[in-house]
């Protein structure tokens, strides 16, 4: 088979179906090809991070981590948690200085904490983002590869039977162009729509490990951070 | 489009450049053959074989534009005609005794009986299927025997002539479906014999 020499004697629909597909299938490899560098640059870093993290617990080291917590999704959480909890800290102290604490009072610590949460959740969601970016086209081409070829297909099959119309003739000379352009565009379709697929549920599936990673990071830090905001009304 | 794009187009390139050269590969190039010229004629009309006509005077060719200015139309259907009957009757006696175009008379190395059945029907399924009749249909009895014989293995050699039907095409048709067979399958384990002599009969019917 050659598909070059298919693609050539073609109809012009086709010629333009099929290289729609070339086009989808090179935008989609290129998707493919750029997640799994950003995934493993992600991956690399957190894994340097958790590494340093996992013996530095305590709040007061968490300043020391530097350049780590801005190269990676856990480190710019931690960061935006340690602003938020800077700016309560602020707050409550003032606040504390002037009245005497309350089981009032300590509700309003509560109530406060859950801004640093909300930062990092904030934080988590802009990273998940930046991880999905490209998913919905590569989402997209999954879809409508498959149409397109049977576009292709419909088409191919309708141009055949005008020509038998025309010709008064079933004969395969005339039938067999028409279904040979019909079978080659779904082809094209499948091989592009298939790949797509598989490379959409592999960063897929990691994007929904990597946020529930995520969500476990933040309710430990908050934890901690939580722990030590009520130190200070105490 | 970024770096990962281009890498995309890169891969694209070397896998569809694949694709084309072991297309290419498969080809196998075309041997150079002579090239003869030649012109078509028109297939020489078989004509019906008395017993007392010549062999030879059958296979002369005459085009048709010849046949039609030299002998009149109401002369050539009155040398026709005594000739046609009895074909028509032999026809319609193959027809009635249901004979096959392909009837095969058996002989052993050793001058016994073949006397398996299954074996003889494969033998004629084989070379029928090769076999392309160029006078199926027509009023005609044409006769070819070929003679030829199948060693154990089931090889098929020595394949003759052995009775010319008087059409130098219909005897050519017949010796090349055995030739074309080239092999059955062996002989049966219990034959014990050598090979098998067979004389293959050709016949038209209708």
């Amino acid at each position: 088979m050659n598909i070059f020499r298919i693609f050539i004697e073609s109809s012009t629909a086709a010629q333009t179906i099929m290289v729609i597909l070339v086009i989808f299938s090179i935008w989609s490899w290129g998707i493919f090809l750029k997640k799994l560098f950003d995934f493993g640059k992600v991956r690399r870093s957190t894994n340097r991070f958790m590494a340093n993290y996992a013996f530095h617990k305590e709040m007061k080291e968490w300043g020391n981590f530097g350049i780590q917590l801005t190269d990676n999704p856990c480190g710019r959480i931690l960061a935006s948690g340690l602003e938020e909890f800077k700016r309560l800290k602020v707050r409550v102290s003032a606040h504390l200085m002037h009245q005497k604490e309350t089981p009032k009072e300590h509700t309003f610590i509560n109530e406060l904490s859950d801004n640093v949460r909300l930062a990092m959740e904030r934080t988590k969601t802009d990273e998940i983002a930046r991880l999905e970016a490209s998913l919905p086209a590569l989402s997209t081409f999954v879809s409508v590869s498959p149409f397109l070829g049977l576009l292709g297909t419909v088409w191919g099959i309708m141009l055949a039977f005008l020509e038998i119309r025309a010709r008064g003739s079933a004969h395969i000379t005339i039938v067999a162009p028409g279904i040979s352009d019909a079978l080659i565009t779904t082809v094209y379709g499948l091989l592009v729509a298939i790949p797509a697929l598989i490379f959409y549920n592999i960063f897929r599936s990691r994007t929904n490990n990597f946020s529930n990673e995520l969500d476990k990071f933040i309710s430990e830090i908050y934890a901690n951070l939580r722990k030590e905001l009520l130190t200070l009304s105490q | 489009m970024n770096r990962f794009h281009i890498m995309s187009v890169v891969l694209h390139g070397v896998v569809l450049s694949a694709i084309f050269i072991s297309g290419r590969a498969h080809l196998q190039p075309m041997p150079n053959l002579e090239v003869y010229r030649v012109s078509l004629a028109p297939l020489p009309q078989p004509r019906v074989i008395s017993p007392e006509q010549p062999a030879e005077e059958i296979h002369e060719i005459i085009p048709e534009e010849k046949l039609e200015e030299k002998v009149p139309p109401k002369k050539e259907e009155k040398k026709v005609e005594p000739a046609k009957k009895p074909v028509e009757k032999k026809a319609v006696e193959v027809v009635k005794t249901g004979l096959p175009d392909i009837k095969p008379k058996v002989y052993t190395g050793s001058g016994r009986g073949f006397t398996y059945s299954y074996y003889l029907n494969i033998l004629l399924n084989r070379i029928s299927k090769n076999w392309h009749n160029p006078f199926r249909d027509q009023d005609v009895i044409l006769k070819s025997v070929i003679y030829f014989e199948v060693d154990k293995d089931g090889n098929i050699y020595g394949v003759r002539l052995e009775e010319t039907s008087g059409n130098e095409i219909y005897n050519e048709t017949a010796m090349r479906a055995v030739i074309v067979t080239r092999s059955l399958p062996p002989l049966p384990d219990e034959f014990v014999d050598d090979y098998l002599k067979v004389h293959l009969e050709f016949l038209t019917a209708r």
